[in-house]
């Protein structure tokens, strides 16, 4: 069996709401295999994007823990979940969140950058990872001149930079067209086939959920229901 | 207007309320400026009403005043001027500066008696108590005071008054008082009124008069008045309404109204720089508002008027609170700047404190509303202009305004060169206006040019760190994305440390300058005497006699007129200059000079007497004598700080022969080698004559630096200037720091997503506000140093005097680690606000 690469333990987050606490997530446990490509849905406010960022290690949890590789993301301070973040997990936003004054290539040597000055390999991996996201005319532009589609395959080559072992996406086809929703949902799945990568996305798009091999749905914060095409577990 | 009223509640208040740090801040820098500009139109004011209050009153009933500077007005002129049937009254005036023994200023004016009650009666409730007119004036040592005054001293008519006049202590039997209402009663306490003969006595000069005062018979003109008294007194007597004689004596008031006004100013810009920040940070942040504002079908004129509105009620805060803070600024410092021009310029009465005018909390809010609505114009118009789509649609990058900032740059610098060019090819005469227009363009040159070096070379640096150091990047990215703000920060700081630097540079020329003239002009060891007290040699008693004097050196200063310019006369033994003194010769043969001057046969000029009226050896010019016109003829021309209209050196016996002048400001000892200074003057002072017990003594190195000293305090100054250069720029930084942070959290908050330290974002702050600092430095130190051309271009213009260059390394290396140091402290807040902000906060906004 694949490595265990995310596990959650009764992972809640509570928010302090104004009267009362808004319980987005509530104690969730569940595993997430490497070369697995995991589909979450639900309706708005369901919590799924707290739950991806408490996967991230961008936010903490009110109680349960977060294993990502092993590690108890609870015992790492600040510098380690930094460095964490850019080495060993990659992050893609419904809205691309590129660095406006950064190229498409410095985006995506972002990471790297904030790991350590880049080698001629970064540099080779990078044109490749271009190359393959049909990128290599957009190189050198800004982020602001290049379509939706474009922005998130940028977005995705960053994320893909370190070689994470973790690749989280909240709701990575929102703002596209249909051909690029269906292109960048493929890009997921044969990360997770092909590179061995553990990927998780959040969704609402169903063609999306049809190409991923577990789908966990979300409603209030609970997990509502898994259907498990292959190697997804749950409790 | 509800509509108006609606908007202006959700856009203008509503900013108030969200945002009182920024908006606090802004009307804050507004209002230090308008109480800067309140409190000195109140206190010069002030002054001013003391002034012409003190003056008018003691000139009430004057239609004219007479003088003739050099000379004085003789009886002879004045019983002349008696036959004329255009006069009602003649009256010859003796002014004497004076102090009472507790170091008051006082003036003396000596007047016929029967004057002094016919003036002193005749002003709006100014009234003399306590006084038998027909006997008050009979007693020579008889003196009418302000009841203010003997009430502050604590003696009443009746008793003495001892006052320490030039020739020693007098004392006076006080025989009337002088009362008045209000301020003109404080303004009075600086005058007091004494026979003519006990004047005369102190002058040393009986039968002249320093002023005449004139009133014209019925239906007599000025114009025909001024023409009778041309044909008694000649051409080279001066007339003046008691108005204009005021207006002209405090006219060196202008130059303290004009060196705060551009701090006013100073402060102005910052507090504009302030609004524009605090505007473009709005519009970055509500450019979609505006947008969905517009689409939905607000005009474009609707918006601008928003934020108008919004500039003009920030400006209608910092006004009141200005107008207060300057009110209550000027009761402090009022009895300061009153001392200090008291010091330098002229004597001002004592002055009460007063409420600033209507006219100045107009201009005030003029200003703070122009300064406010000028700023956010500026950083409203590119919003406006925009199209209500483009609005909705992402912000832009600044690459545009960066590209015209870097054009702005290129033509800052190709105008910087040709002023410079144009500065030493300066037309003779237009150095004031060269001087002035060059440095308010090279103070504009620096505002755009070194911001837009930093933007250019950050552009080039950006383009090569990303990899090697990304918080550098980072750092630049965030100064050029911004241009207008950038340049607003660096420029207000650099131009700030800029006069620090160019102040330092100025003072400290003019301190060297000044040291190494007088230690070359001063041939004595010892000096007895001081410069506001002449008096008959005898006074100095037999200090030349003292053991191991080996010569004595006698000076006479005073004021005269040549050219129809106030100058400064200056008399010494020039057989002993000759051996002993090492003046700077700018032209002539120093043999032949001396010999000539000795002989009786020219004068010495100094260099800005010559540069002036462009005089060269060999010229001949007339200095009013008392026997009329006398011409000199110019040996050598060398150089001197004495006084601003030029100086004239003479042979001491010359200058007796020719001005009929016995006396001396100052008998100095030349002292024989390896003879103690210090037991000399000691010795000196026990030979004073029995009433000469004032006169100062004091070795020739002591002296110097006492007038040096004064340099030095100038120089100070200059710290001052660095407090308020690196408060500008601790604010400035501190404001563009927190809006750049806050304009970024979200990036920022991106970065710590993809896995950077806190550290490393610290960093990037740092970097931006150490970019920020070294830049202003490093601009401010060389316009600095560039302002000192035009600088001292236009001082030699006002003072006529020229200094050579000189370092102010001191100054520099205090900005500079002042400047980093201020950058250090002013990053401190917004890190913590930035530490405050978690990453997943801010990305989901
Ligand atoms: N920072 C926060 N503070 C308070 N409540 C929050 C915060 N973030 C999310 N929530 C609440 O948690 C719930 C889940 O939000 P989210 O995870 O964004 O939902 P989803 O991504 O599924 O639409 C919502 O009710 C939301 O209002
Ligand atoms: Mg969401």
């Amino acid at each position: 069996m694949p490595p265990v690469v995310l596990q959650l333990r009764g992972v809640s987050r509570v928010f302090a709401g104004g009267s009362e606490p808004i319980v987005a997530v509530d104690g969730i446990d569940a595993e997430f295999l490497a070369g697995t490509f995991t589909a979450i849905l639900g309706r708005s406010g369901s919590g799924k994007s707290t739950l991806l960022h408490l996967c991230a290690s961008l936010d903490r949890p009110s109680s349960g823990a977060v294993i990502v590789d092993g590690i108890d993301l609870a015992t790492q301070d600040d510098d380690a979940l930094a460095r964490l973040r850019r080495t060993a997990i990659g992050l893609v936003f419904q809205f691309f969140n590129l660095m406006p004054q950064l190229s498409i290539e410095e985006n995506a040597l972002l990471p790297i950058v904030l790991e350590r000055a880049p080698t001629g390999a970064d540099l080779a991996r990078l044109a490749a990872l271009i190359e393959r996201l049909g990128l290599s005319s957009r190189r050198t532009h800004r982020p602001e001149r290049l379509s939706g589609g474009e922005r998130q395959r940028a977005a995705l080559a960053r994320a893909l930079m370190p070689s994470p072992r973790l690749l989280l996406a909240d709701e990575p086809t929102g703002a596209l067209d249909s051909t690029n929703a269906t292109a960048i949902a493929r890009w997921l799945r044969d990360l997770a086939h092909d590179d061995g990568v553990c990927v998780l996305a959040v969704t609402h798009d169903e063609r999306v959920a049809a190409l991923a091999d577990s789908v966990l749905r979300l409603d209030d914060g609970r997990i509502v229901g898994i259907e498990s095409r292959r190697g997804t577990t749950a409790p | 207007m509800s509509r108006f009223a609606w908007l202006a509640r959700r856009l203008i208040w509503r900013e108030l309320r969200i945002r009182p740090l920024r908006q606090g801040l802004s009307a804050l820098a507004v209002a230090l400026g308008v109480a800067l500009f309140v409190s000195t139109e109140t206190n010069t004011a002030a002054i001013l009403s003391a002034v012409h209050g003190a003056r008018g009153a003691l000139e009430s009933g004057v239609d004219l005043l007479v003088t003739r500077d050099a000379a004085g007005i003789d009886d002879d002129a004045l019983d002349a001027l008696r036959e004329r049937p255009e006069f009602a009254s003649v009256a010859g005036v003796v002014e004497i500066a004076a102090t009472t023994t507790s170091g008051t200023p006082l003036t003396l004016l000596g007047v016929d008696p029967r004057d002094a009650m016919r003036f002193a009666g005749a002003a709006d409730g100014m009234r003399l108590v306590d006084v038998d007119p027909a006997a008050a004036f009979l007693r020579q040592d008889g003196i009418v005071a302000s009841s203010r005054l003997l009430a502050a001293l604590g003696l009443r008519v009746g008793g003495d008054l001892e006052i320490d006049t030039s020739i020693g202590t007098r004392t006076f039997r006080i025989v009337g008082a002088v009362e008045a209402p209000g301020a003109l009663a404080e303004a009075l306490m600086g005058f007091a009124f004494i026979p003519l003969d006990a004047a005369a006595a102190i002058t040393g000069r009986p039968g002249r008069f320093d002023r005449v005062r004139l009133s014209l018979a019925e239906g007599v003109d000025p114009k025909s008045a001024r023409t009778a008294i041309a044909a008694v007194l000649g051409v080279d007597s001066s007339v003046k309404s008691p108005d204009e004689w005021t207006r002209d004596a405090t006219i060196g008031l202008d130059t303290f109204r004009a060196v705060f006004f551009l701090n006013d100013l100073l402060a102005l810009l910052i507090a504009g720089f302030f609004v524009f920040n605090s505007v473009s940070a709005v519009l970055a942040e509500r450019t979609r508002e505006a947008g969905l504002l517009r689409a939905s079908g607000m005009s474009r004129r609707g918006l601008a008027a928003t934020f108008v509105g919004e500039a003009i009620a920030l400006g209608a805060v910092g006004c009141v609170v200005g107008v207060v803070l300057g009110s209550v600024l000027a009761v402090f410092t009022g009895g300061l700047l009153a001392d200090v021009v008291s010091r330098v310029q002229f004597v001002v009465p004592p002055v009460s404190a007063r409420l600033p005018s209507l006219v100045t909390i107009a201009q005030a809010f003029v200003l703070a509303a122009s300064t406010t609505v000028a700023a956010s114009a500026l950083a409203m118009v590119p919003l406006v202009r925009r199209a209500p789509l483009e609005l909705l649609q992402v912000a832009e990058s600044g690459e545009r305004r960066a590209a015209a900032i870097r054009r702005a740059a290129h033509i800052a610098v190709v105008v910087a060169v040709l002023v410079g060019i144009g500065l030493f090819a300066a037309p003779r005469g237009h150095e004031r206006v060269a001087g002035t227009i060059a440095v308010v363009v090279l103070a504009f040159c620096a505002l755009c040019g070194t911001p837009a070096v930093v933007l250019a070379l950050g552009a080039f640096v950006r383009r090569r760190s990303f990899a090697r150091r990304p918080a550098l990047a980072f750092a630049l990215d965030a100064l050029t994305l911004q241009p207008m703000r950038t340049t607003m920060t660096i420029g207000a700081f650099a131009l700030a440390l800029a006069l620090v630097v160019a102040h330092g540079g100025v003072t400290r020329g003019m301190g060297d300058g000044i040291r190494s003239w007088l230690d070359g002009n001063i041939p004595s060891d010892v000096i007895v005497g001081g410069i506001a007290f002449p008096f008959r040699e005898e006074g100095a008693g037999s200090v030349a006699a003292i053991d191991g004097v080996e010569r004595a050196f006698r000076y006479r200063y005073r004021k005269t007129r040549a050219l129809g310019d106030e100058i400064a006369l200056a008399a010494m033994d020039f057989d002993v200059a000759r051996e002993r003194s090492r003046f700077q010769f700018h032209a002539g043969e120093p043999e032949a000079a001396f010999d000539a001057v000795i002989g009786g046969r020219g004068a010495f000029v100094s260099e800005n007497f010559a540069w002036k009226h462009g005089l060269v050896v060999g010229d001949r010019f007339a200095l009013a004598t008392p026997d009329g016109p006398g011409e000199f003829e110019i040996v050598a021309i060398v150089r001197d700080y004495m006084h601003p209209g030029g100086t004239v050196l003479l042979h001491l016996p010359v200058y007796r022969e020719r001005f009929h002048d016995p006396l001396v400001d100052f008998v100095e000892l030349c002292l024989a080698p390896g003879v103690d200074a210090e037991r000399v003057a000691e010795a000196a002072r026990a030979a004073r004559a029995r009433d000469h017990a004032f006169l100062p003594v004091a070795t020739t190195q002591r002296y110097l630096d006492h007038v040096v000293g004064f340099v030095d305090d100038l120089r100070a100054l200059s710290v001052v200037q660095l407090v308020l250069a690196l408060a500008i720029g601790a604010v400035s930084i501190f404001a563009t720091v927190t809006l750049s942070v806050a304009s970024r959290r979200r990036e920022l908050a991106l970065l710590r997503a993809v896995g950077m330290r806190p550290r490393d974002w610290r960093a990037s702050v740092a970097w931006e506000v150490y970019v920020i600092a070294s830049a202003a430095a490093v601009g401010g130190l060389a316009l600095g140093h560039v302002l000192w051309i035009p600088a001292n271009l236009v001082f030699r213009a006002f003072s006529g005097f020229v200094f050579d260059h000189a370092w102010p390394w001191r100054e520099s290396v205090l900005a500079l680690l002042g400047a980093m140091v201020t950058a250090w402290i002013a990053a401190r807040l917004p890190l913590s606000l930035l530490e405050r902000h978690g990453a997943y906060e801010a990305m989901d906004e």
